[in-house]
């Protein structure tokens, strides 16, 4: 029996990652293979190290960077997001935008019933209790901002949704989570608004709640119809995710929330 | 373009520049989150919010580490900090974490399907996922990164022979784990 002082573990992991100099190196490989308890330690290790490294691989391809947050993202009450004379000059120009228009409005055409919206942005709160047997999904709108473009409307999304979560109390979660023992709320930052392309919406999803919404938007779009020219889901949800017909199955079977079901919701039909 | 130009430029507000280092390590920022944090979605918001945090203070990066390094310590600890905060929600994560899962293992079908079968996939993460927080960041950053001894001290401020004692622990720990799942040793070396 071989009856030197055994390796520790640590000199075992460095000798087998080649970390050790060559003469220590040397010295614990003839250790390892005279005495079986250390042998055994290293082969466990080995075996460990060769599992680590057969874990599938995983890509960021969907990690896309859409810039740092600027302190104009904050998230502040509609009025204290900009100084006043700005907001008069959006105001003046939404007038003219409005007054010319509706002087090339062909006269004798029939009225537009639908709700009109702003050129601006709706920028809301989705908080949905999918899993309580009486919740509702409920919208409220409370942030306006004015995107220069889609792109600027998807990167405050991101943003704002972000800042939202952050704005949902822990506690409440926490609480709403206790009650239903599920992962059940879905804040999410929805944006609408009628840009030069149209009517877009923009739902940004927090985190833990991408399921609800997830590979959504062409049936989505199918039901807003022509309202709608896109919809885009930013990276808090994922396409990837199991669809099980218009229900999503993460969320969807035990409570009945549906695509039509949102687009009740964003269509403000509750 | 050289990483010293590439981060002078990010530091004046260039965009293209930040755009550039992001693209350079993104997808290695976002495997450590991903293996620590064991959620996509988490580790997608841990890996942006890094790469935000090494932007803003990207003045006080002295060189001395690739900027890579620096940024896996930033991940690193973001990842461990979401740890800590999950444990004191335990309840809450824990059913996230099964739903986090189920839709793992449905969409390992596609792109990620790998030699191993989705069971011993699952087993691997739970296995990785039993070590302390830790422990995982030492495997993580050397078994599955690759960073030498002194890196992973480096982004995990401790000393070298700590991450020795890491990794050592750690690996024999989910051998352990996996042998009590009744997984072959020889399993790996085979795939």
């Amino acid at each position: 029996m071989y009856d030197r002082p055994h390796i520790t573990p640590s000199e075992l992991a460095s000798y087998l990652d080649d970390e050790l100099g060559p003469a220590r190196h040397r010295a614990v490989a003839e250790h390892v293979s005279l005495c079986d308890t250390c042998h055994q330690a290293l082969a466990s290790m080995m075996r460990g190290q060769s599992a680590v490294r057969a874990l599938a691989p995983v890509s960021a391809e969907e990690v896309r960077w859409l810039g740092p947050p600027s302190e104009s993202r904050t998230l502040r009450p509609l009025w204290s997001r900009r100084p006043v004379a700005a907001w008069l000059a959006i105001a003046a120009m939404t007038t003219t935008i409005a007054i010319a228009f509706s002087a090339v409005t062909p006269s004798g055409s029939r009225p537009d019933t639908r709700q009109t919206r702003s050129a601006a942005l709706d920028l809301g709160l989705l908080l949905t209790d999918l899993d309580h047997p009486t919740g509702t999904p409920r919208f409220s709108s409370a942030y306006r901002i004015e995107p220069a473009s889609f792109d600027a409307a998807v990167t405050e999304a991101d943003l704002l949704s972000r800042e939202i979560l952050d704005r949902i109390p822990s506690d409440y979660v926490l609480e709403k989570a206790r009650l239903i023992s599920g992962p059940l709320i879905n804040p999410a930052a929805l944006l609408d608004y009628e840009g030069p392309e149209g009517r877009v919406l923009v739902i940004c999803q927090t985190r833990g709640s991408r399921t609800a919404f997830s590979g959504f938007e062409p049936r989505l779009l199918e039901i807003l119809g022509t309202e709608c020219t896109s919809v885009y889901c930013s990276r808090f949800k994922a396409i990837r995710l199991t669809v099980d017909g218009d229900v999503f199955t993460a969320v969807g079977p035990r409570n009945g929330f549906s695509v039509e079901r949102l687009a009740q919701v964003l269509l403000g039909a509750e | 373009v050289p990483e010293r130009k590439l981060i002078h430029s990010a530091l004046r507000g260039d965009r293209a520049s930040q755009q550039a280092l992001f693209n350079q390590i993104r997808e290695g920022l976002f495997r450590v989150a991903y293996r620590m944090i064991g959620n996509r979605e988490d580790a997608e918001e841990v890996t942006l919010d890094s790469f935000a945090a090494a932007l803003n203070s990207l003045d006080s990066f002295d060189g001395r580490s690739s900027f890579a390094t620096w940024c896996y310590r930033i991940v690193t600890n973001r990842s461990l900090d979401l740890i800590r905060k999950r444990q004191r929600r335990s309840h809450y994560h824990a059913e996230v974490d099964e739903v986090t899962l189920a839709t793992l293992r449905d969409r390992s079908s596609s792109s990620e399907r790998t030699l191993l079968s989705h069971e011993v996939q699952r087993h691997l993460e739970r296995g990785l996922a039993s070590l302390s927080p830790e422990t995982r960041a030492a495997i993580i950053l050397r078994d599955i990164e690759g960073l030498s001894y002194r890196e992973v001290s480096d982004v995990l401020e401790c000393a070298q022979g700590t991450v020795a004692s890491r990794l050592a622990r750690g690996r024999t720990e989910l051998a352990r784990y996996l042998e009590a799942q009744g997984i072959d040793a020889t399993y790996f070396s085979s795939h």
